[in-house]
């Protein structure tokens, strides 16, 4: 007879692995679900699913330090809620997670003790995850923890970690704490401690998926994920929602929904008259979807309102208007080179839908039925 | 003689909170809690 071993197909998870799981309360199912959602969303091939299973099963678990600054905890909120195949309990089973001030029991000293305890003994080797963006003005003032400004903070820990995932809006782009006027100087990860390595997974909030799936992929390979000039993971952000969104077709064929409510509406329609930000933002919304796959604000009739992007408070508002001028362009400039020649093709779909639109329905230009915000 | 200690950060919570107490004789006799998170919004 064969040793079981050698015939195992590739890709296929050692039965020890599963076996060893389901000792620790995570069904085979479960962990499989989570093995292949892993693989998927990293855009790897099926054959590297054992890969990612026995990354996450050898002993050199690094610790991880959970940094909030100005943040709401919805980042924290969104990572402890993840119900996607268990994927909080795999990875926080499987982390050390040291310092977490919104679930850590110990408070005060005890916590910050623990904090200095991980720098000091894993030195360059632990990760760190920050939420909430980092206030510069008044010798950082607006933001302290244990009596340390966020600022000395995340110079002391990001400096001597392994990586840094900025997670959300706010610490990868600053956010709506440093929308105009940006009373407290609140800035990102990335400007606040530039010498740190620093992944960005921005998002209002973050996607765990994308999150866990960076996690796991460090820690299959050792690295973090190959990056775009915004440092967000090209496995994440490397499309536009406009890309692969469900109501593509109905732009391309010039149907839009002009209201809420309207018959285009309940059709399911293109959202883009009503303000949908989905042609200048990058992000894999449209497949990967919140709350376990089961839906995301496009599918629920709610235009993009492009939370990812930087400087999204300024940027993408007013919402339910249709996309500004351009400014948003001009941000996205920066984004890809490819990204920028795409867009130029989209603005000029844009103006011939408009057009289009406004003969075929030899009706007032849309733009002055559109919803004014004030 | 009263003395006082602070707790900073208090956990488990959402948000950014410090508490100080002046204790005299076993008895906390004041205390202040202080947000040291600001947005600006």
């Amino acid at each position: 007879m064969q040793n079981p071993e050698t015939r195992l197909p590739e890709g296929s998870v050692p039965e020890e692995i599963l076996q060893q799981w389901e000792k620790r309360g995570v069904s085979r199912r479960s962990f499989l679900k989570f093995c292949s959602a892993m693989t998927a969303t990293l855009a790897l091939p099926v054959t590297m699913m054992g890969r990612v299973a026995q990354a996450l099963e050898a002993d050199s678990s690094p610790p991880l330090i959970w940094l909030e600054f100005q943040d709401c905890a919805g980042d924290s909120e969104a990572f402890l809620r993840a119900n996607q195949p268990t994927a909080a309990e795999i990875i926080l089973d499987y982390l050390s997670v040291d310092y977490h001030e919104t679930i850590m029991a110990a408070a005060g000293h005890q916590a910050e003790a623990a904090k200095h305890q991980t720098i000091e003994k894993y030195k360059g080797k632990y990760l760190v995850v920050v939420e909430g963006s980092i206030p510069m003005a008044d010798g950082g003032v607006y933001c302290t923890v244990g009596g340390d400004s966020a600022l000395n903070i995340a110079r002391q820990v990001c400096g001597n970690a392994a990586a840094t995932i900025a997670v959300g809006s706010c610490a990868t782009f600053g956010g709506i704490p440093a929308a105009t006027p940006n009373p407290t100087g609140a800035v990102s990860v990335r400007e606040a401690v530039p010498g740190a390595t620093v992944i960005n997974l921005p998002g209002c909030p973050v996607n765990v998926q994308n999150l866990t799936a960076t996690i796991v992929h460090y820690l299959t390979f050792g690295r973090l994920p190959a990056t775009d000039q915004l440092a967000r993971p090209k496995f994440a952000y490397g499309k536009r929602i406009h890309d692969n969104c469900e109501r593509r077709s109905h732009f391309d064929a010039g149907q839009y929904a002009e209201t809420f409510g309207d018959p285009g509406h309940r059709q399911g329609w293109c959202l883009y008259k009503l303000g949908c930000k989905g042609p200048e933002t990058f992000h894999n919304c449209p497949t990967v979807r919140y709350n376990e796959g089961s839906s995301w604000p496009i599918q629920a009739g709610h235009g993009c309102l492009g939370c990812s992007e930087p400087q999204f408070w300024d940027a993408m508002t007013p919402f339910y208007r249709r996309l500004p001028q351009v400014p948003g362009f001009g941000v996205e400039s920066t984004a890809d080179k490819i990204g920028l020649g795409l867009i130029a093709a989209t603005g000029v779909a844009f103006a011939a839908h408009a057009v289009a639109s406004s003969f075929r329905k030899g009706d007032k230009l849309e733009a002055d039925q559109v919803v004014k915000e004030d | 003689m009263a003395r006082k200690i602070a707790v900073d950060p208090i956990t488990r919570i959402e948000g950014h909170l410090r508490i100080e107490a002046q204790i005299e004789g076993g008895k906390i006799t004041n205390a202040w809690s202080s947000s040291t998170m600001y947005r600006g919004i």
